[in-house]
């Protein structure tokens, strides 16, 4: 009968109503043979919560899973996960995408065009300096 | 007396069960890239994913998830670019269903 009771109680207080906040979707690629994922989320009780820097974690975490391409078709959710009368819930992000690798000929042209663009700004601060 | 009172009865039920609101939470739309073709060059792709809830008792929301696969799965070996991704919920009474809509440009 105790036991019972523990896991009534236990199955209330675990038990989670989940909702989206946000959902985002980047451009999808045609090459989709990798795919990198990741999940960050955070235990916040009665509201207490100082700083959001999970989020900063998930885009790390997706740098790593894909050091030399470029992160493309990602689905980004933001959902909050409440549990017992919503004294404690979880803030949870997930994000699933490609990693798509940069072509050798794109990377040297995107610099070369950098390289253009910021003698441009150099050029421009200087025009302005000089009105 | 007792009929006028079921068909009243009658009437406010019709009215809660039936889905009279709706409302939209996110639009979001992205950009053209990477090949920033006309629009009349693709063609346009769309998926929908639903979840009813009743009084908000769901434990997941991998129907996000659904709506994403079948939109991939609707140009499978193309780029889907501009994609809209719309969040919205439609109201009933004590339940609700939330829906997520993509729409995007595929091109082969």
């Amino acid at each position: 009968m105790r036991s019972l009771f523990l896991l009534l109680i236990g199955s209330i207080l675990l038990a989670s109503c989940a909702s989206i906040n946000s959902v985002s979707l980047t451009p999808i690629p045609a090459n989709r043979k990798t795919q990198v994922r990741t999940e960050k989320s955070k235990i916040i009780l009665l509201g207490f919560n100082f700083d959001n820097d999970f989020v900063d974690e998930a885009v790390s975490d997706l740098t790593r899973q894909c050091p030399n391409g470029q992160v493309t078709g990602l689905l980004t959710k933001d959902e909050n996960i409440n549990y017992f009368l919503y004294f404690v819930w979880k803030k949870q992000i997930t994000a699933t995408g490609f990693c798509v690798p940069v072509a050798a000929s794109t990377t040297s042209t995107k610099t070369k065009s950098r390289k253009a663009a910021s003698n441009e700004g150099t050029h421009n601060s200087i025009s302005e300096s000089e009105l | 007396m007792l009929r006028a009172f079921a068909l009243r009865c009658a009437f406010i039920f019709a009215l809660f069960s039936t889905g009279c609101t709706h409302s939209i939470h996110i639009a979001n739309v992205s950009d053209f890239a990477p090949t920033y073709k006309e629009y009349s060059k693709g063609e346009l792709v769309k998926a929908k994913s639903e979840q009813f809830a009743v009084m908000g008792f769901v434990t997941e929301t991998n129907y996000v998830d659904n709506a994403y696969k079948k939109l991939m799965a609707s140009c499978p070996n193309g780029t889907i670019q501009g994609i809209t991704t719309q969040y919205s919920t439609s109201h009933g009474f004590l339940s609700w269903t939330n829906i997520i809509e993509m729409q995007g440009l595929c091109i082969r």
